[in-house]
């Protein structure tokens, strides 16, 4: 098999320009990624600074109000900045520095990857300027100031869709011009080999916890862990500490969009395999293979395509990918919050309103919803709805 | 062949021509009055942008048209007649040059097989890594040829796995940037140039960013062939953008004949 596919999907589809410096990152990556030290260093940050590990919270109410399993939630909206994004932007803020590279780069959709990267970034002192969508940039108003305020460049993108996946186009055009002095932190487990690997890698921390903290709590593993998906990055990193326990059940959430009649944003579901930005996966694009322009009430989800790792989690059967729609959405977005007193992300809450789905199972199984953010951000859009 | 074309070019010492058009841009009747007034002009290979929605490798000018013809409907299948009809007319060789998931769609057989078909000569797919090795195989068995690319980042590591694959010519990228950027060191080119000639006797064309009669003086001597692409989009943009067209490229092509 080539590099950096996981069975069908993967790969390395990139401008040759490009191909050195995703080379020079595969081999740094591999050296270090078991080094004692570095992951010193990157443990001390996820405790002291990031405030690692997350609680997993019994969520009480919503247990009884669903009346089914015991639901539990896997607090990554307490991350600092407030999303599951920083454990990867850390991670690699500090393979930027051993790679000698000053100048960072990323996109961002919600604006948790860029306030993820403009943080560590300002913590690190290293140049940073993220990549944002001119649409996602209106919807996502607060976001912006906190990049400024952290001494980050917001770049808006008009071109195309004006959304993340033209933020990421641009980004890689960015890349392609600063190669030799600029590392790319891609924000989620899309994008050309090592990023899915590296991306799941410094995400897999909360699946590591939750596997510790399941023991503790109640004596044995999940029998569901559930997590929204958009490129995928807080579902990769909860899910890959349990692909091989085989009675872990795992669900993606993708977003459906307003309705079945609407494009949405669900690319497992309704798309096909096809390439985008470095990776074959699957996506969202027409019978010319031209990408779609897709949609969703949430901007972190909005996005044409998903990891490749998904795609084939997704091809193998180890992991199903139900579609949740914006209305359902929004509906768990306040019910968590009036009955856990949570007010989750709006991607969040499109795992969250998988549990609707969830009552007939046993009142002795354990599901937990990977929480991956928190909602402040959405506060905005959600007032002008 | 193009191969051959090239290899016939580097015999007589010449520097062979190879514009860029945007397929179907800036419309469909203009496009294949530039199509045949290049061909015209003495155009060794003509390479036929084919439009996707997310051009990566593309600077401002290019992308702009890539969205351009899409959005007045362009369609591959519609276009390969137009390319069947311009191949009965003319024998230039004419390359596809675009992204992955346009040759993929709905299979690399299938679409490399209706473009052959049509009459294109090769492909070059810019995000379609040297690793893709069977990719170029399934290509190269339905008698096309593929272009590689090399930039000025690329190892020798890397140049060497993509020669392995046989390409029938080498694109040389000028700069670290997209298309059309201005960021040309004459010299760092020369060089480059220089040294991809000492590993391969691959036909070598030279591309990105390259707009003036002193770009095509400072690269010729090192090179088979010079492309010409973001510079000719813009003057397809014009009013009357054949005329603009041939204007702009006149000095150019003067200064490619001159020994």
């Amino acid at each position: 098999m080539n590099k950096g596919y996981y069975g069908k999907f993967g790969g390395i589809f990139i401008p040759e320009t490009l191909s050195f410096a995703l080379r020079e990152l595969d081999t740094l990556y591999q050296d270090i990624k078991n080094d004692t030290t570095f992951n010193n260093e990157l443990q001390d940050i996820y405790i002291h600074y990031v405030g690692r590990p997350s609680p997993l919270y019994f969520a009480e109410k919503y247990t009884e109000n669903i009346g089914g399993p015991k639901i539990w939630f896997k607090r990554e909206d307490l991350n600092h900045t407030g999303a599951h994004k920083i454990n990867n932007t850390v991670g690699q803020a500090l393979l930027a520095k051993k790679l000698g590279k000053k100048r960072i780069i990323a996109e961002t959709g919600a604006g948790q990857h860029g306030v993820a990267t403009a943080t560590i970034c300002a913590k690190l002192g290293l140049e940073c300027v993220i990549y944002m969508g001119e649409t996602d940039i209106q919807r996502q108003e607060l976001n912006v100031f906190k990049i400024n305020t952290l001494g980050a460049k917001v770049v808006p993108v008009s071109s195309g869709t004006a959304t993340l996946k033209d933020a990421l186009n641009e980004s890689i055009r960015d890349w392609v011009t600063n190669v030799e002095n600029t590392h790319y932190i891609i924000g989620s487990v899309t994008g050309p080999h090592p990023y899915p690997e590296i991306v799941r890698d410094f995400n897999s921390i909360s699946g590591k916890e939750l596997k510790d903290q399941s023991i503790e709590r109640f004596e044995k593993l999940p029998d569901m862990v559930i997590a929204c998906v958009g490129g995928g990055s807080n579902a990769m990193g909860v899910f890959a500490p349990f692909v091989d326990d085989l009675n872990v059940e795992l669900v993606g959430i993708e977003a459906g969009g307003v309705s079945d009649s609407d494009i949405g944003s669900a690319s497992i579901n309704d798309g096909s395999i096809g390439v985008l930005h470095g990776a074959k996966t699957m996506i969202l694009q027409n019978n010319s293979g031209e990408i779609l322009e897709t949609s969703s009430i949430s901007a972190g989800l909005d996005y044409p395509g998903v990891g490749p790792e998904h795609a084939y989690l997704a091809d193998i059967d180890r992991a199903k990918y139900k579609k949740v729609f914006d209305s359902q959405a929004l509906d768990a977005f306040y019910k968590v919050s009036r009955l856990e007193g949570i007010i989750p992300a709006l991607e969040t809450a499109h795992a969250i309103a998988y549990l609707e789905e969830l009552s007939d199972i046993n009142k002795d199984k354990n599901v937990v919803v990977n929480m991956s953010g928190r909602g402040d951000k959405d506060l905005y859009s959600v007032m002008s709805l | 062949m193009i191969s051959e074309r090239f290899k016939e070019l580097r015999k007589h010492n010449l520097t062979g021509f190879v514009p860029y058009l945007v397929a179907n841009y800036p419309n469909k009747d203009i496009f294949d009055e530039a199509l045949a007034a290049l061909s015209n002009m003495g155009a060794d290979l003509i390479e036929i942008g084919i439009p996707f929605t997310d051009p990566i490798a593309e600077g401002k000018t290019i992308e702009s048209a890539h969205h351009a013809s899409l959005k007045n409907g362009f369609n591959l299948t519609n276009f390969l007649n137009q390319i069947k009809n311009f191949k009965n007319r003319f024998d230039t060789h004419i390359v596809a040059m675009g992204y992955a998931n346009s040759f993929l769609n709905p299979s690399i057989e299938e679409v490399s097989q209706k473009s052959r078909e049509a009459g294109f000569d090769g492909f070059l797919i810019v995000d379609m890594p040297y690793e893709e090795t069977d990719t170029f195989k399934l290509i190269k068995g339905r008698d096309l040829e593929f272009i590689q690319l090399v930039a000025p980042t690329s190892t020798q590591e890397n140049i060497e796995r993509g020669l392995s694959n046989n390409p029938s010519l080498i694109y040389y990228i000028t700069q670290r940037g997209v298309t059309g950027a201005n960021n040309l060191d004459l010299t760092e080119v020369q060089n480059n140039l220089k040294d991809l000639q000492k590993i391969t006797n691959v036909p070598i064309i030279t591309g990105f960013g390259i707009k003036s009669s002193e770009h095509i003086k400072a690269f010729k001597d090192y090179t088979d062939g010079i492309v010409i692409g973001s510079a000719l989009i813009e003057c397809l943009a014009n009013s009357n953008p054949i005329k603009s067209m041939k204007d702009f490229l006149a000095p150019i092509l003067e200064e490619l004949k001159n020994e």
